[in-house]
């Protein structure tokens, strides 16, 4: 199989259902390894048929569908592989949930691999654990609310232990926590080299998660490439059926009020109070061990990852930003106060690009104390 | 049927060999059937309330309290008929207005036998149900060498009815939302209208399913991942050990051989 940049790739995808409801036309994209990618379209623009094109369960009428530079072969056993490295989640988590219990459900994809029982239960136990399940494992999944099923889901996912993770509307029918811990999670698995391609309908989400987005309009293919070149063009966002998401139409309103320039995009409200502020920031204290580290008592904490949510959930942690701890506690300093950072490991790279873009692009240094 | 589910995956005889149970159940089924004492399926009674309550942790949920007053209702009212009408001379006389119901001493003795069997056939069964959940049957299906797409069938089909169920239970809300079911005829219509939605969303169900299961390479085997214990010689021997020890005391006790 051919090494290549682009992890997976479509090249003049035709696809029709029934043979004649065309689905998808003439649909070329290319997913960059490694990167956090948005399909964006209206209802039925193909995001779904497209995603199951990607695991090969959909076989397209005309084009290719290319992984790691290779064409997808449609025989029994090389498909195996492919869904191996390819997992899809679908939009209904009961579409997809087939066991009795949690830990039964989620071990269903490795023990279809028929790998060793031990490496079974190392996958299983590392998926709920990364899910947040480990201690609902013996749970039945009829007793589980759609939030928890769609962690489930997820989780089931998780336990192949995919090179790219596809979700398709992770975010749907989930309250603002369940979306914060999922793309959490996402930020996550993106930092240990994982690609993720997600389709949702919230440009918002899109715009501030996204390294890439490739908007679908009635089975076509209408953009590829950053989210501020496709926001850029409001013409064309309207005629995909979408909006522009909020923090765009406030900078671009913002700074046409104070003339001055919209660029650069800000994609997040730190981002934005970074381009505008004018005082000195405060300090940032990362600390990676969950016990305040060398913080001043003070300073606004803020937590960014599971695992010490779960400890200041159960009263361990004083904690103002239990979620979106990272852009709260940045908008603190940028404020000019101090504010530190819990942080669960592997996150740490996400925390230094922001940092770095907020320098580079937007022209704040925040002094990051790191334990 | 969410809380017998759960009831099996938490019961502490879910490790148990499903099929060693299963003819465990069966034997003491059988030999309270085939017995003319009342000793014998008040024995099988008593051994099977003893396992149902092993089988829920000594915790009596109220579906399965309900499940077997549901059944001796049932029974009850056959029982009385049974000694109503059964040959004998009259033991007892009931006066009912203008008619007197006699029952007779033979069917008493019948009707006491027939309560005491169903009541004992009912808790040997829920005492099966409670302690084997779906996935353990399917699995110890798979090892009689039953077909596997009719194991594969049995999850699928329970997995499913409960998705069917929320989904109905969630149109019926919608129904009564909209005057669905104000008056009969409004009642008959919504149910019909729901019966075909049901349907028609269980076939689209079933190609997400498909699709899903391709997803997760599926191979046409659900595979368990706790399998329970496999059955061995003792299990084996124990419901006819069981069966054995009854019949005999059936024998002591009437002397009668039935075939």
């Amino acid at each position: 199989m051919n090494s290549s940049e682009w992890v997976l790739e479509a090249r003049n995808v035709s696809y029709a259902y029934g043979g004649k409801t065309l689905a998808l036309q003439d649909v070329s994209l290319r997913i960059a390894k490694g990167s956090k990618a948005t399909i964006l379209g209206a209802n039925g623009a193909g995001k779904s048929t497209l995603f199951l094109h990607f695991n090969g369960i959909l076989r397209p009428r005309s084009g290719e569908i290319l992984f790691d530079g290779a064409p997808i072969s449609y025989r029994a056993k090389d498909l195996g592989a492919i869904r191996e490295r390819v997992a899809v989640v679908l939009q209904n988590p009961d579409d997809q949930i087939f066991s009795s219990t949690v830990e039964e459900d989620v071990a269903f994809g490795p023990m279809n691999l028929g790998i060793p029982r031990s490496e079974v239960d190392k996958r299983t136990e590392e998926a709920l654990a990364l899910t947040g399940l480990s201690k609902m494992r013996e749970r039945s999944t009829q007793q589980l609310s759609f939030g928890q099923r769609k962690r489930v889901a997820l989780a089931g996912a998780l336990a192949m232990r995919p090179q790219v993770l596809v979700m398709d509307e992770p975010t749907a029918g989930l309250d603002t926590h369940m979306v914060g811990e999922i793309m959490e999670l996402t930020d996550k698995l993106n930092e240990q080299g994982m690609t993720i391609v997600i389709s949702t309908h919230d440009v918002d989400l899109a715009y501030c998660w996204s390294d890439s987005v490739h908007v679908l309009d009635r089975g076509r293919a209408v953009f590829s490439g950053t989210p501020e070149g496709f926001f850029n063009r409001p013409r064309d966002v309207n005629d995909a059926g979408l909006v522009v998401p909020s923090m765009y139409e406030i900078n671009r309103l913002a700074m046409a009020s104070l003339d001055l320039p919209e660029h650069p995009h800000p994609k997040t409200s730190s981002e934005l109070l970074a381009k505008m502020s004018k005082c000195r920031p405060g300090r940032l204290f990362v600390d990676q061990g969950g016990n305040g580290g060398s913080a001043p008592p003070h300073a606004t904490a803020g937590i960014y990852g599971p695992m010490h949510r779960a400890a200041a959930a159960a009263g361990e942690l004083n904690i103002e930003y239990s979620y979106n701890g990272l852009e709260g506690c940045l908008g603190e300093v940028l404020l000019g106060r101090d504010a530190v950072l819990v942080l669960d490991p592997g996150l740490k790279g996400q925390v230094e690009r922001k940092l770095d873009r907020l320098d580079k692009v937007f022209g704040q240094r925040i002094e990051a104390l790191w334990d | 049927m969410f809380a017998m589910d759960e009831i099996a995956n938490s019961s502490p005889a879910k490790s148990w060999p499903p099929l060693g149970k299963l003819l465990l159940a069966l034997s003491l089924l059988i030999v309270s059937l085939v017995s003319t004492s009342p000793a014998v399926p008040l024995a099988a009674l008593v051994i099977g309330i003893a396992l149902l309550a092993y089988s829920t942790s000594f915790r009596f949920p109220k579906i399965i309290a309900l499940a077997i007053l549901d059944g001796v209702a049932v029974v009850a009212v056959g029982v009385l008929i049974i000694a109503a009408v059964t040959d004998g001379a009259p033991a007892y006389v009931l006066p009912l207005g203008p008619w007197d119901v006699a029952f007779t001493d033979r069917g008493i003795d019948l009707a006491v036998l027939v309560l005491l069997r169903s009541i004992a056939g009912i808790s040997v069964m829920l005492f099966f149900a409670t302690s084997t959940p779906i996935s353990h049957m399917a699995h110890a299906m798979r090892s009689v060498r039953l077909p596997r797409e009719l194991a594969e069938l049995v999850i699928l089909v329970y997995r499913y009815s409960f998705l069917v169920l929320e989904q109905s239970e969630k149109m019926f809300v919608a129904a009564r939302c909209r005057l669905g079911t104000k008056g009969l005829k409004n009642s008959l219509r919504t149910f019909s209208m729901i019966s075909v939605g049901m349907f028609t969303r269980s076939v689209d169900a079933a190609e997400r399913s498909q699709t899903a299961l391709h997803c997760r390479n599926f191979k046409g085997e659900f595979p368990v991942y706790r399998p329970p214990a496999r059955l061995t010689a003792g299990w084996a021997l124990l419901p006819v050990v069981s069966f054995a020890a009854l019949y005999l005391v059936n024998l002591l006790l009437t002397g009668k051989v039935v075939i």
